[in-house]
Protein backbone atom coordinates (compact mmCIF):
# COMPACT_ATOMS: atom_id res chain seq x y z
CA UNK A 1 0.00 0.00 0.00
CA UNK A 2 1.83 2.96 -0.93
CA UNK A 3 -0.88 6.38 -0.74
CA UNK A 4 1.47 9.25 -1.24
CA UNK A 5 2.66 12.20 -3.61
CA UNK A 6 4.56 11.21 -6.55
CA UNK A 7 8.15 13.34 -6.00
CA UNK A 8 8.19 13.98 -9.11
CA UNK A 9 5.05 15.76 -8.54
CA UNK A 10 6.18 17.94 -5.96
CA UNK A 11 9.27 19.03 -7.56
CA UNK A 12 6.82 20.02 -10.68
CA UNK A 13 4.98 22.25 -7.92
CA UNK A 14 7.93 23.76 -6.68
CA UNK A 15 9.24 24.42 -10.15
CA UNK A 16 5.91 26.00 -10.85
CA UNK A 17 4.87 23.67 -13.62
CA UNK A 18 1.21 23.03 -11.51
CA UNK A 19 -0.34 25.47 -9.85
CA UNK A 20 -3.32 24.30 -7.81
CA UNK A 21 -5.97 27.35 -8.05
CA UNK A 22 -9.57 27.10 -8.74
CA UNK A 23 -10.87 28.47 -12.37
CA UNK A 24 -14.23 27.86 -13.03
CA UNK A 25 -13.46 26.77 -16.98
CA UNK A 26 -9.44 25.50 -16.58
CA UNK A 27 -8.62 24.64 -20.34
CA UNK A 28 -5.80 22.99 -22.25
CA UNK A 29 -2.63 24.56 -21.33
CA UNK A 30 -3.36 25.99 -18.22
CA UNK A 31 -1.29 24.81 -15.28
CA UNK A 32 -4.53 23.90 -13.31
CA UNK A 33 -5.81 21.40 -15.07
CA UNK A 34 -6.24 18.33 -13.08
CA UNK A 35 -8.27 14.97 -13.91
CA UNK A 36 -9.12 12.06 -11.71
CA UNK A 37 -8.43 8.68 -12.62
CA UNK A 38 -9.52 5.00 -11.35
CA UNK A 39 -6.67 2.82 -12.00
CA UNK A 40 -6.11 -1.14 -12.21
CA UNK A 41 -3.51 -1.92 -10.40
CA UNK A 42 -3.43 -5.28 -12.51
CA UNK A 43 -1.58 -3.00 -15.42
CA UNK A 44 0.06 -0.66 -13.59
CA UNK A 45 2.50 -0.86 -10.61
CA UNK A 46 2.92 2.48 -8.85
CA UNK A 47 6.35 3.82 -7.93
CA UNK A 48 5.91 7.41 -5.86
CA UNK A 49 9.81 7.57 -6.00
CA UNK A 50 10.66 7.93 -9.60
CA UNK A 51 7.32 8.13 -11.89
CA UNK A 52 6.71 11.49 -13.53
CA UNK A 53 4.58 11.56 -16.36
CA UNK A 54 1.30 9.90 -17.50
CA UNK A 55 3.28 8.21 -20.80
CA UNK A 56 2.04 4.80 -21.81
CA UNK A 57 5.97 3.72 -20.55
CA UNK A 58 4.73 4.30 -16.96
CA UNK A 59 1.31 3.55 -16.80
CA UNK A 60 -0.73 1.66 -19.85
CA UNK A 61 -3.94 2.91 -21.13
CA UNK A 62 -5.57 -0.04 -19.99
CA UNK A 63 -4.37 1.00 -16.06
CA UNK A 64 -6.83 3.72 -16.71
CA UNK A 65 -10.81 2.69 -16.56
CA UNK A 66 -11.89 5.92 -15.98
CA UNK A 67 -11.00 9.58 -16.57
CA UNK A 68 -12.63 12.30 -15.19
CA UNK A 69 -13.32 15.94 -16.76
CA UNK A 70 -11.41 18.68 -15.15
CA UNK A 71 -11.48 18.78 -11.78
CA UNK A 72 -13.31 21.52 -9.33
CA UNK A 73 -10.43 22.76 -7.69
CA UNK A 74 -10.82 24.61 -4.29
CA UNK A 75 -6.91 27.16 -4.30
CA UNK A 76 -4.24 26.34 -2.35
CA UNK A 77 -4.49 29.11 -0.16
CA UNK A 78 -4.52 28.04 3.22
CA UNK A 79 -1.82 26.02 4.27
CA UNK A 80 -0.98 24.41 1.03
CA UNK A 81 -3.70 22.18 0.99
CA UNK A 82 -5.11 20.87 -2.38
CA UNK A 83 -8.79 20.42 -1.92
CA UNK A 84 -11.71 19.78 -4.70
CA UNK A 85 -15.31 18.90 -5.52
CA UNK A 86 -16.08 14.95 -4.97
CA UNK A 87 -15.88 13.05 -8.46
CA UNK A 88 -18.80 10.79 -9.66
CA UNK A 89 -18.12 8.32 -12.62
CA UNK A 90 -22.06 7.85 -13.94
CA UNK A 91 -22.16 3.98 -15.49
CA UNK A 92 -19.16 2.90 -15.37
CA UNK A 93 -17.48 0.17 -17.33
CA UNK A 94 -13.91 -2.23 -17.05
CA UNK A 95 -11.93 -4.16 -14.78
CA UNK A 96 -11.75 -3.46 -11.24
CA UNK A 97 -9.99 -0.57 -9.80
CA UNK A 98 -7.30 -0.81 -6.89
CA UNK A 99 -5.96 2.74 -6.63
CA UNK A 100 -7.18 6.58 -7.47
CA UNK A 101 -4.72 8.45 -9.42
CA UNK A 102 -4.67 12.49 -9.66
CA UNK A 103 -2.81 14.23 -12.00
CA UNK A 104 -2.05 17.34 -14.16
CA UNK A 105 -3.57 17.62 -17.67
CA UNK A 106 -1.20 19.07 -20.16
CA UNK A 107 -2.80 18.00 -23.04
CA UNK A 108 -0.71 15.29 -23.98
CA UNK A 109 -0.23 11.95 -22.00
CA UNK A 110 3.83 12.22 -22.42
CA UNK A 111 3.95 15.22 -20.70
CA UNK A 112 0.68 15.36 -18.12
CA UNK A 113 2.64 14.87 -14.41
CA UNK A 114 1.15 12.81 -11.76
CA UNK A 115 0.63 14.14 -8.56
CA UNK A 116 -1.42 11.84 -6.00
CA UNK A 117 -2.14 8.38 -5.28
CA UNK A 118 -4.42 6.04 -3.13
CA UNK A 119 -4.70 2.76 -3.22
CA UNK A 120 -5.20 2.24 0.68
CA UNK A 121 -8.43 4.17 0.61
CA UNK A 122 -12.13 3.60 1.65
CA UNK A 123 -13.74 1.38 -1.14
CA UNK A 124 -11.22 0.31 -2.51
CA UNK A 125 -10.58 -2.04 -4.61
CA UNK A 126 -14.23 -1.11 -6.58
CA UNK A 127 -15.85 -3.40 -8.75
CA UNK A 128 -16.80 -1.14 -11.99
CA UNK A 129 -20.17 -1.58 -13.28
CA UNK A 130 -22.06 1.27 -11.16
CA UNK A 131 -21.67 4.87 -10.58
CA UNK A 132 -18.17 5.54 -8.64
CA UNK A 133 -18.40 9.02 -6.43
CA UNK A 134 -15.02 9.70 -5.05
CA UNK A 135 -15.57 11.52 -2.01
CA UNK A 136 -12.03 13.46 -0.82
CA UNK A 137 -11.17 13.81 2.76
CA UNK A 138 -12.37 16.26 4.17
CA UNK A 139 -8.94 17.96 5.20
CA UNK A 140 -9.06 17.77 1.61
CA UNK A 141 -6.72 15.60 -1.24
CA UNK A 142 -2.99 16.46 -0.04
CA UNK A 143 -1.21 19.37 1.65
CA UNK A 144 2.39 20.14 0.15
CA UNK B 1 18.54 -24.25 -32.59
CA UNK B 2 18.49 -20.29 -32.03
CA UNK B 3 14.78 -19.21 -30.99
CA UNK B 4 13.61 -17.10 -34.01
CA UNK B 5 12.43 -13.46 -33.44
CA UNK B 6 8.92 -13.08 -33.54
CA UNK B 7 8.08 -10.95 -36.84
CA UNK B 8 7.70 -7.17 -37.18
CA UNK B 9 3.71 -7.65 -37.14
CA UNK B 10 3.90 -9.72 -34.30
CA UNK B 11 5.76 -7.33 -32.33
CA UNK B 12 3.45 -4.34 -33.08
CA UNK B 13 0.44 -6.65 -31.42
CA UNK B 14 2.21 -6.57 -28.42
CA UNK B 15 3.06 -2.31 -28.28
CA UNK B 16 1.46 -0.79 -25.52
CA UNK B 17 -1.77 0.89 -26.44
CA UNK B 18 -1.74 4.34 -26.93
CA UNK B 19 -3.38 6.65 -24.48
CA UNK B 20 -6.26 8.10 -26.16
CA UNK B 21 -7.38 11.44 -25.61
CA UNK B 22 -11.20 12.11 -24.23
CA UNK B 23 -13.20 14.52 -25.73
CA UNK B 24 -15.64 15.84 -23.06
CA UNK B 25 -18.74 17.55 -24.09
CA UNK B 26 -21.69 19.18 -22.05
CA UNK B 27 -24.70 16.82 -20.92
CA UNK B 28 -26.79 18.77 -23.24
CA UNK B 29 -25.38 17.04 -26.00
CA UNK B 30 -26.27 13.81 -24.38
CA UNK B 31 -29.61 14.48 -22.65
CA UNK B 32 -32.45 15.96 -23.64
CA UNK B 33 -32.53 19.39 -22.05
CA UNK B 34 -35.93 19.14 -19.95
CA UNK B 35 -34.57 20.15 -16.26
CA UNK B 36 -32.86 22.98 -15.23
CA UNK B 37 -30.04 21.72 -12.57
CA UNK B 38 -27.08 22.59 -10.70
CA UNK B 39 -23.88 20.13 -10.15
CA UNK B 40 -23.06 19.70 -6.94
CA UNK B 41 -19.98 17.64 -7.76
CA UNK B 42 -17.69 16.92 -10.85
CA UNK B 43 -19.91 14.57 -13.16
CA UNK B 44 -18.80 12.75 -15.94
CA UNK B 45 -19.93 9.98 -17.32
CA UNK B 46 -19.73 8.16 -21.38
CA UNK B 47 -21.76 9.21 -24.03
CA UNK B 48 -19.60 6.72 -26.74
CA UNK B 49 -17.12 5.08 -25.38
CA UNK B 50 -16.32 3.02 -28.78
CA UNK B 51 -15.43 6.80 -29.77
CA UNK B 52 -13.71 7.83 -26.62
CA UNK B 53 -16.75 11.02 -25.70
CA UNK B 54 -17.52 11.53 -22.05
CA UNK B 55 -20.27 13.86 -21.45
CA UNK B 56 -19.10 15.84 -18.05
CA UNK B 57 -20.61 18.71 -15.99
CA UNK B 58 -18.22 20.46 -12.93
CA UNK B 59 -19.20 21.50 -9.74
CA UNK B 60 -21.77 24.75 -9.09
CA UNK B 61 -22.08 24.85 -12.73
CA UNK B 62 -25.58 25.14 -14.30
CA UNK B 63 -27.12 21.99 -16.81
CA UNK B 64 -30.03 20.51 -18.54
CA UNK B 65 -30.91 17.10 -18.10
CA UNK B 66 -34.00 15.18 -18.99
CA UNK B 67 -36.94 13.89 -16.32
CA UNK B 68 -35.40 10.59 -15.76
CA UNK B 69 -31.70 11.48 -15.60
CA UNK B 70 -32.68 14.46 -13.54
CA UNK B 71 -34.45 13.04 -10.94
CA UNK B 72 -31.73 9.51 -10.79
CA UNK B 73 -28.94 12.38 -10.18
CA UNK B 74 -31.03 14.20 -7.33
CA UNK B 75 -31.87 11.20 -5.52
CA UNK B 76 -27.48 10.04 -5.75
CA UNK B 77 -26.71 14.00 -4.67
CA UNK B 78 -25.48 14.54 -7.87
CA UNK B 79 -27.46 17.63 -8.32
CA UNK B 80 -30.08 20.15 -7.28
CA UNK B 81 -33.14 20.91 -9.74
CA UNK B 82 -33.32 24.38 -9.93
CA UNK B 83 -36.67 24.54 -12.08
CA UNK B 84 -38.57 21.99 -14.11
CA UNK B 85 -41.04 19.16 -12.26
CA UNK B 86 -39.85 15.68 -12.00
CA UNK B 87 -42.02 13.00 -10.49
CA UNK B 88 -41.69 12.35 -6.92
CA UNK B 89 -38.93 9.58 -5.70
CA UNK B 90 -40.67 6.68 -3.33
CA UNK B 91 -38.20 5.11 -0.75
CA UNK B 92 -38.13 1.92 -2.51
CA UNK B 93 -37.05 3.84 -5.92
CA UNK B 94 -34.49 5.96 -3.93
CA UNK B 95 -33.14 2.63 -2.51
CA UNK B 96 -32.55 0.95 -6.05
CA UNK B 97 -31.34 4.27 -7.22
CA UNK B 98 -28.94 4.28 -4.77
CA UNK B 99 -27.55 0.90 -4.86
CA UNK B 100 -25.90 1.32 -7.79
CA UNK B 101 -23.66 3.96 -6.52
CA UNK B 102 -20.15 2.82 -4.62
CA UNK B 103 -18.28 5.69 -2.27
CA UNK B 104 -14.88 5.29 -2.26
CA UNK B 105 -12.02 8.02 -1.29
CA UNK B 106 -8.89 9.00 0.84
Amino acid sequence: MADGLFQNGVKNFALGNIAWVFDASPTSGEKNLMKTTLVDTADYTVNLATHENRDTGTISAAAQEEVSAAMTLVSAATDGVCDASDVAFVGTAGDPCEGILVYFDSGTPATDKLLFWWDASAGLPVTLGGDVTVQWNGSGLAKI
Amino acid sequence: MAERKPSASKRRKTRPKRIQPIRFVAVEHVFKAQIKVRALRDISGWADRAQGVKYAIGYGRIGYLDEDTAREWQVKGYVEIISGDVKPVSEDEAAEILSTVTTIGP
